[in-house]
């Protein structure tokens, strides 16, 4: 692999639907943690609401936009289920409680019980042909050299990368809303909020509701552009991930999440690359990494590269370089 | 003063709604547990479900082992450590090598185990000393070093998985054994074994805590760390105690569950989330709660797999996990703590 | 205020405006590429290895005869780590290199998720061991075709042997995704009322105590065990339950079960503990002549399961590439079918390639047996070879089923 693949390699993984989907789920926590100052670390089950809901509407013959209204409704029912009785919850508390939440929803999705509806452990396929049919780019490869798509990823990449943008500035706008000050103020210090007659509890629910919706976006991109659906998809580790690219980009920074998602994935895909094309070519001997342990070893990396994170660049990228928002 | 609790301080109920609170909440979990027994008997027999109280005791008390390291950690620095599933398959993989692998020394498993359960203790405390005392004195946000564990628990577990690889395996003695046949039971002779062990190791830790004079300068950080710091315990040393003691018994209830259920590379991860369970419902920063709350869930896990696909077996210890932080936060023997 | 907005944005609209290629052909001239998508990583990576060593040693065979049309093949490599969405990310970064073909994946709930992609970018793919039923009436307008045997005749050839050796009561075990519950669902189709219990296990758990517990109360004679890995513990369970051979209750598999390594996964101080334990599995799996090329050229490999499967999944898409005369996937997979069936017998790459040059119409008979693919790209003969472990828990073969057109025969 020359340089110029590996470097296309990764540019191509963080411009693609994945990253966008990262993107998503991270500017969802970014509205949780970043402006409001609430954990959740069941961000992966809204994510797995959202695939779902798209998939087994279509599955069952329902056409596209049924199935996005589906994921909507879902995520706001699960926001009320999870922040009505937990939201009085502080700090690492909520925390456990969110990822317990998730993980009984995944749980629950993939058992013998629910498989009538979600196909339990087999996942759903086939369900986006519909999406794909709408496609009006012409049939062919787009782009330079290796850094190329063919025309249904570029349809997805477009949607999913639109809604990112759309996100952001929507973000961007609710926090500089009187509502966003008001939240920006109960992050803060909650009990001064509540002093001065804020309903806190209130707000704390908006702004789950309002994360919540992002995170499902970012399922409904993922079923879409990988055209499958899995509970294996949406196991906790996913939800950490979202956050390592928010606090990549910088929490409570306006481009925080769409940032840190695109240099994550850059970075991820870099490891991968430079680690095969080592392999493959002799570079780094076959005895410490053969063929097959190179996907470990990314996983290694990404968890060293987490602690060096949070020493090294605790307020993210724009964080360091930026003012404070 | 009550064995299990932390703190010397008077036991009293605060106020008469705490009081009131007490059977209330008591009266609903026990409730709960009354159930999820009932529905067992009245779907498997009787027993099916002395079986399955048995295999729960059996996990249950893997979970204890487990979940007191945690418990201590959260109680005296305030950190959930999500990392400590890590420390568990750590134990095992460790007694693992030196039992069975070939260019291992191919140690007897007691030897092994004991061992494993040095080095656990001290990769813990070193994490510790090189990670989390560093940035907790750097003053990073509370987010940064729950990110930091997570960090931390994915290199260790893809670490252990590159040196081991994906296959389950067994160690080297006592895997295969026939069953015992008590009345309707049947157990394996060295699951009596590992419970005995475990029930002992349990109680050297609550004595432990209540007779040394470490466990009470680790009690007093838990309690009140800048009183405790004050008074002249040094709280950094209390913290390496508790990663180290913390550590030692992950590994050992590694190595019990890697007996029962073979050693694979994610084997203390797909527990973290029940010693989670296990904390919260027995009470942070108590080690009778610990070990009542290991116990517990170990039990209602097992049971629940009488009358509920076992694929849930987990999503039904996350219930209980989620209806004790609504119902009783401090859990079954913990102080009243402040969750909102 | 917020200047990334723009360079992000002209980013975008450069590389999505710069229709540079609107070809549909990929790898432009030189080298066509052959892709592989297999667990390297995961439950299933001791199949991985085998899967590889086969691709690359047949693309070696394939460049030493002169490669496809005079081009050479090239390999580029993916690991599914036995997951789907591993394996999502994986399979984009094959497509975009531009691969005319991809191998794999060894899993057939894996293959499944990523088939949808894999058609819709308009890209060959061949499994030499994806067994479940759903790939033989998917909807993959011939793009996807297989040199493994559906689970239909597998378990039509594992139901006569547990019925020949007089299993009365059965209890069919399986692991909970397309391919062992795809097998266990065939198994009771063909055994009827001798099942006594079914049982279908979540590939994820780590303790078979509910599970071995049912087989236990149905009193059985007979348990069929499909899966991988997790195989070994469940038989240990079993073993510590009195389920054993010595017992009376037969344990029966398929090919993961024949495994001269599961011993020590159930029990690694007793070297005889799968004495007697049967099942059927591709012959050729033991096939001395290939098996030994393979073995020897590969230093780390144990066994080579399913390698002679996946040798021919690459050996026949050069042919029909060879024989449409072309690289276009879209022209290529409509030649997939005839290159293994009707015409003269040809058992090498170069053989084969000598007689398309001469005109012939060939039938690609390799190391994996005679297929005669089916328009939908399953091969509709096969063989199955039954076995036996003997003291030690290895796989001693002692019997053959052969299968054609839905119905199987004891042969010798």
């Amino acid at each position: 692999m020359s340089v110029w693949e590996i470097l296309a390699d990764a540019l191509r993984n963080a411009v693609g639907p994945g990253a966008a989907a990262y993107a998503l789920a991270a500017i969802g926590l970014n509205v949780h943690y970043g402006y409001t100052g609430l954990i959740n670390f069941g961000q992966a089950g809204y994510m797995m609401l959202g695939a779902y809901g798209v998939a087994v509407t279509v599955a069952f013959g329902g056409p596209i936009w049924a199935g996005l209204l589906v994921a909507v409704i879902l995520s706001i029912v699960f926001s009320l289920m999870l922040g009505i009785p937990t939201l009085r919850l502080r700090g690492d508390y909520l925390a456990i409680c969110t990822i317990a939440a998730a993980e009984i929803l995944r749980l629950f999705f993939r058992s013998d019980i629910a498989a009538p509806v979600t196909k339990g452990v087999n996942g759903i396929q086939r369900f986006a042909d519909a999406f794909y049919a709408l496609n009006p780019i012409p049939r062919g490869y787009y782009g330079v050299g290796v850094l190329r798509w063919d025309e249904s990823t570029l349809w997805v990449m477009a949607w999913a990368w639109g809604l990112v943008l759309m996100g952001t500035v929507i973000v961007f706008g609710l926090m500089r809303s009187p509502w966003g000050r008001v939240i920006i103020s109960v992050r803060e210090d909650e009990y001064v909020a509540r002093s001065v007659g804020k309903n806190v509890f209130g707000l704390k629910l908006q702004s789950l509701l309002i994360g919540g919706l992002f995170g499902s976006a970012a399922g409904v991109v993922l079923a879409l552009s990988q055209q499958a659906v899995s509970t294996e998809a949406f196991m906790p580790e996913v939800t950490f991930f979202a956050y390592a690219a928010l606090m990549l980009g910088g929490v409570g920074r306006t481009w925080g999440p769409a940032l840190g998602a695109v240099v994550f994935w850059l970075v991820l895909s870099a490891f991968d690359s430079i680690l095969r094309s080592g392999v493959e070519s002799g570079a780094i001997s076959s005895d410490i990494i053969g063929d097959a342990d190179v996907g470990v070893f990314r996983f290694v990396l990404v968890g060293l590269g987490l602690l060096a994170l949070v020493a090294f660049l605790p307020r993210g990228i724009l964080g360091t370089i930026g003012r404070r928002a | 003063m009550h064995l299990g609790q932390l703190t010397p301080v008077a036991t009293k109920p605060a106020t008469r709604a705490d009081s009131r609170m007490r059977p209330r909440s008591l009266a609903v979990a026990g409730g709960i547990v009354v159930a999820v027994l009932v529905a067992g008997m009245a779907v498997a027999g009787v027993g099916p479900l002395l079986q399955g109280l048995v295999d729960g005791l059996r996990l249950g008390l893997v979970i204890a082992l487990a979940a007191i390291g945690l418990s201590l950690i959260f109680s005296t620095t305030g950190l959930v450590n999500f990392a400590h599933g890590s420390l568990v398959t750590f134990g095992a993989v460790m007694a693992l090598y030196l039992n069975t692998m070939e260019g291992g020394p191919r140690l007897n498993l007691y030897l092994a185990a004991l061992i494993a359960v040095c080095l656990g203790g001290i990769v813990a405390g070193f994490a510790e000393v090189a990670i989390f005392g560093p940035m907790r004195r750097a003053n990073l946000p509370h987010l940064s070093l729950l990110v930091a564990t997570i960090g931390l628990d994915m290199f260790g577990r893809n670490a252990i998985l590159y040196f081991v690889g994906s296959r389950p395996r067994p160690f080297l003695a006592y895997q295969v054994q026939e069953r015992i046949q008590i009345g309707g039971l049947s157990v394996a002779p060295r699951d009596l074994v590992m419970m005995a062990l475990a029930v002992a190791a349990l109680v050297g830790v609550a004595v432990m805590l209540q007779l040394t004079t470490l466990g009470r300068a680790v009690r007093a950080v838990a309690d009140n760390g800048p009183l405790a710091e004050a008074s002249g315990i040094s709280t950094r040393f209390v913290y390496i105690a508790v990663w180290v003691i913390g550590g030692a018994l992950a590994a050992l209830g590694g190595i019990f569950h890697g007996m029962s259920e073979q050693v694979s590379w994610n084997g203390g991860f797909l527990l973290l989330l029940l010693m989670f369970a296990a904390v919260i419902v027995g009470g942070i920063g108590s080690a009778y709660g610990a070990m009542a709350g290991g116990i517990l869930i170990g039990v209602v896990t097992q049971v629940s797999t009488l009358f509920l696909p076992s694929q849930l077996k987990n999503a039904v210890a996350m219930l209980v996990l989620i209806l004790a932080l609504l119902l009783r936060p401090q859990g079954l023997f913990g102080r009243k703590v402040r969750v909102g | 205020m917020n200047s990334k907005l723009l360079p992000a944005a002209a980013l975008l609209a450069a590389l999505t405006l710069t229709a540079c290629t609107a070809t549909n052909t990929p790898g432009g001239g030189g080298a066509v590429k052959f892709g592989y998508l297999m667990p390297e990583t995961g439950s299933v990576a001791v199949l991985g290895g085998s899967l590889v060593a086969s691709t690359r040693m047949a693309v070696k065979d394939i460049n030493e005869a002169g490669g496809i049309l005079g081009n050479k093949v090239e390999v580029v490599g993916g690991d599914t780590a036995s997951d789907p969405t591993v394996a999502a990310q994986a399979v984009d970064r094959l497509l975009s290199r531009g691969v005319m073909a991809i191998m794999g994946t060894g899993q057939s709930a894996v293959s499944l998720s990523l088939l949808d992609k894999v058609v819709s970018s308009r890209t060959l793919m061949c499994s030499g061991a994806d067994t479940a039923l759903e790939f033989t009436d998917y909807p993959d307008e011939g793009f996807h075709y297989r040199t493994a045997t559906s689970n239909l005749l597998q378990s039509i050839a594992l139901a006569s042997l547990m019925r020949d050796n007089g299993a009365e009561r059965v209890a069919v075990v399986g692991r909970g995704d397309a391919f062992g519950q795809g097998l266990v669902d065939q198994l009771e189709e063909n055994l009827g009322d001798a099942v006594a219990a079914r049982v279908i296990y979540d590939p994820l758990t780590t303790s078979f105590e509910a599970e071995v517990g049912k087989i236990r109360d149905a009193k059985v004679d007979a348990v069929a065990l499909i899966g991988y890995a997790e195989m070994g513990e469940f038989v240990q369970t079993m073993v510590e339950n009195r389920l054993t051979v010595d017992n009376g209750v037969q344990l029966y598999g398929v090919n993961q079960l024949a495994s001269n390594v599961l011993w020590e996964s159930v029990d690694p101080g007793n070297k005889a503990v799968l004495k007697g334990v049967k099942g059927v599995t591709n012959p050729k799996t033991f096939d001395a002549g290939f098996n030994d090329r393979i073995l020897a050229a590969n230093a780390g490999l144990k066994q080579a399961l399913f390698a002679a499967e996946q040798y021919d999944c690459a050996i026949i898409t050069a042919l029909a590439a060879t024989a449409a005369d072309s690289v276009d996937p879209s022209v290529v997979k409509d030649f997939v079918a005839d290159v293994t069936r009707g015409g003269d017998e040809c058992n090498s790459y170069a053989d084969c390639v000598a007689a398309l040059k001469a005109g012939k119409d060939i039938r690609y008979v390799g190391p994996s047996g005679p297929k005669n693919l089916s328009d939908a790209g399953d091969p509709t003969v096969a063989r199955f070879a039954t076995w036996t472990m003997d003291g030690a828990s290895q796989v001693q073969l002692d019997g053959e089923f052969r299968c054609e057109d839905g119905t199987c025969t004891s042969g010798s």
